[in-house]
């Protein structure tokens, strides 16, 4: 009687029918939460409705969930060897099972595997080959940033294929779905400035290979523009802040 | 336990100083603008919004958001496979106990202080760091020349003796050396190299070949944070030495054959620019001549302590200034008249230029 109880109760939790008492119930695919802190909330379509969840750690986000976080919130989310960090102001969609979409911000991803991921923003999209440790920011052009932290990942979008060494800026376009110029910017100062490297007590899992990335870059280092790239205003423009003279160009 | 991004990556990087502090969530969370102005306040702001929690944006007169990803700065890297480098150094050296002798630094024990002048020229080659999964591979080859002439002028006595005027000019000498070195960055933060060195010294009044050496080498290293910004490099070294002495300047051609190994801690701390190195080393050599009936060195093993202190200034980016002071404190297992226990401290400056290409 006990045996046929429990294979009951097996059917009906792999179906669906019964949630666990605790939190929701993990319906593979998922993302767990590791980190939130106070404002970072996941908006899930139910029917006609928005349903709008303070998420904690240990929560899950299902397919078509957003991971929204406010001014100064930050969280993390891991699964099937993915790291997900996204930084304030953000929002970002989950949108299969190795694709998510940028709204809004900044996000970055530590792919520990062998691995076929993809980003998207409402224009952009592109593949990127793991393993490898990106950062992706959504620019005003409807496209976003891609900036290697570490591996050697190829990008690919309709258009265009371009291998990512660690260091390297390309601009995924909005309009063409196709990749912009690429810049190797300076990683050390990157991670320097990034909140998205600092806010977080922990290291990101990536974090021995993003340092031998840095190593590497600092003896292939010849000099560094006195410049700062900026946001992508157009599929034809991008904002470079030069230093010495306070003045931008476009 | 607060992340501490770069702690991590001044130690990966060996000689790059960052200050890295522990800052706490709010102060993380804060977003102030950093007004970048010049090149070098890049760093300085970057440097500084870690150390209070802010978030640089490379603020110029015009408006940058806030940004989570960091500062994007463009780099031009080298883009052959290999790398040059070459050096120049002059250096001016003053010894206490250049002769070894004794444990007492009184000058008139020893006969009398040196001071040398030695100036050298490198040259070498370096490849692009080779990723091989956890380990980022760079192969060096290289060589060297070098020539020390000691300017010593008075005469002291010796052991009872009188030190004849130019005494020191017999340790002068010149020397060349090639190496190769196979140099493995592992992401634990170890650094762990093999390589080979070959020597060739010169005795310059007679031109003749009076050592000559191959040393295969190995070591290991790794950095470690200290508080205040300091960071050290513990250190494994050991190698072997086959030698070839000059038949008429000793007794057995291979009696300064010998395998050696050493420990040593080091700092780098940077203050108003300057870069102060203190450093200890034990060291440990064996000699491994096999000839007890001629050789001084039969079954010899000396144990040395060193303290040394550097400081370094760097001119540009290509010219440094350098003052290094280090005293030695030598034992040894087999004391006799020819080797003996002793006490030394050497003290100098340097300049030098160097260049990458």
């Amino acid at each position: 009687m006990a045996k046929w109880c429990c294979y009951i109760l097996f059917l009906a939790l792999k179906l669906g029918f019964i949630k666990p008492v605790l939190g929701e119930y993990p319906t593979p695919p998922y993302y767990t939460v590791t980190i939130a802190n106070e404002g970072v909330d996941r908006l899930r379509s139910v029917g006609p409705h928005t349903e709008i969840k303070i998420l904690s750690k240990g929560r899950v986000l299902e397919i078509q969930d957003y991971l929204t976080t406010g001014p100064k919130s930050y969280s993390e989310v891991k699964a099937y060897g993915i790291t997900l960090r996204q930084g304030s102001s953000s929002i970002t969609q989950w949108m299969e099972k190795h694709h998510w979409k940028i709204h809004e911000g900044s996000l970055m991803v530590c792919l520990q595997d062998k691995m076929l991921f993809t980003i998207s923003s409402s224009k952009g999209r592109a593949d990127i080959s793991g393993p490898c440790t990106f950062i992706a920011e959504a620019t005003s052009n409807g496209g976003y940033k891609f900036i290697t932290l570490s591996g050697n990942p190829y990008i690919e979008t309709k258009e265009k294929k371009l291998r990512m060494p660690a260091g390297r800026l390309v601009l995924v376009l909005g309009e063409q779905e196709s990749l912009g110029n690429a810049y190797d910017v300076d990683i050390m100062l990157l991670l320097q400035s990034s909140l998205l490297f600092n806010a977080f007590e922990e290291p990101p899992p990536t974090m021995k290979k993003i340092g031998l990335a840095v190593f590497a870059q600092q003896k292939r280092m010849k000099g560094k523009y006195n410049a700062l790239i900026g946001d992508a205003t157009s599929d034809k423009n991008l904002q470079m802040w030069v230093l010495d003279n306070q003045e931008s160009s476009n | 336990m607060k992340f501490r991004a770069l702690s991590i990556f001044s130690l990966l990087i060996g000689g790059f100083q960052l200050s890295a502090q522990s800052i706490t969530d709010a102060q993380r969370l804060q977003q102030t603008k950093i007004e970048v102005q010049s090149t070098k306040q890049i760093n300085q702001a970057a440097s500084q919004a870690l150390k209070q929690g802010k978030q640089p944006t490379g603020q110029t007169s015009s408006n940058i958001n806030a940004s989570d990803t960091g500062m994007q700065r463009p780099v031009f890297l080298n883009t052959s496979n290999l790398s040059y480098f070459a050096s120049i150094t002059n250096s001016i050296n003053r010894s206490a106990n250049p002769l070894q002798k004794d444990t007492d630094l009184d000058i008139d024990k020893h006969g009398g202080h040196s001071f040398s002048w030695s100036k050298s020229l490198n040259l070498g080659a370096l490849t692009n760091p080779i990723d091989i999964n956890s380990v980022m591979l760079t192969i060096i080859a290289g060589g060297g020349w070098t020539d020390v002439e000691h300017l010593h002028a008075g005469t002291r006595e010796l052991d009872g003796s009188p030190i004849p005027d130019g005494f020191f000019k017999t340790m002068d000498s010149q020397s060349a050396s090639a190496y190769l070195l196979f140099m493995m960055q592992h992401e634990s933060g170890w650094n762990y190299s093999v390589g080979s060195n070959l020597v060739w010294v010169n005795d310059p009044a007679t031109k003749n070949e009076t050592y000559r050496s191959f040393s295969p080498t190995v070591s290991a290293s790794k950095p470690i944070q200290f508080p205040f910004d300091i960071v050290g490099v513990f250190k494994l070294d050991g190698g072997v030495n086959f030698s070839d002495t000059d038949p008429n300047t000793s007794q057995d051609r291979d009696e300064q054959d010998n395998w050696n190994i050493s420990a040593s801690l080091g700092f780098n701390y940077e203050l108003w620019d300057i870069i102060l190195s203190p450093q200890y080393t034990y060291s440990r050599l064996a000699y491994l001549t096999d000839n007890p009936n001629v050789a001084v060195n039969y079954n010899r093993v000396d144990y040395t302590n060193t303290l040394s202190l550097g400081a370094n200034y760097n001119l540009s980016d290509n010219m440094s200034l350098g003052l290094n002071y280090s005293f030695e404190q030598s034992d040894s297992n087999k004391p006799s008249d020819l080797v003996k226990k002793y006490k030394n401290w050497n003290a100098g400056a340097n300049v030098g230029i160097s260049v990458n290409f």
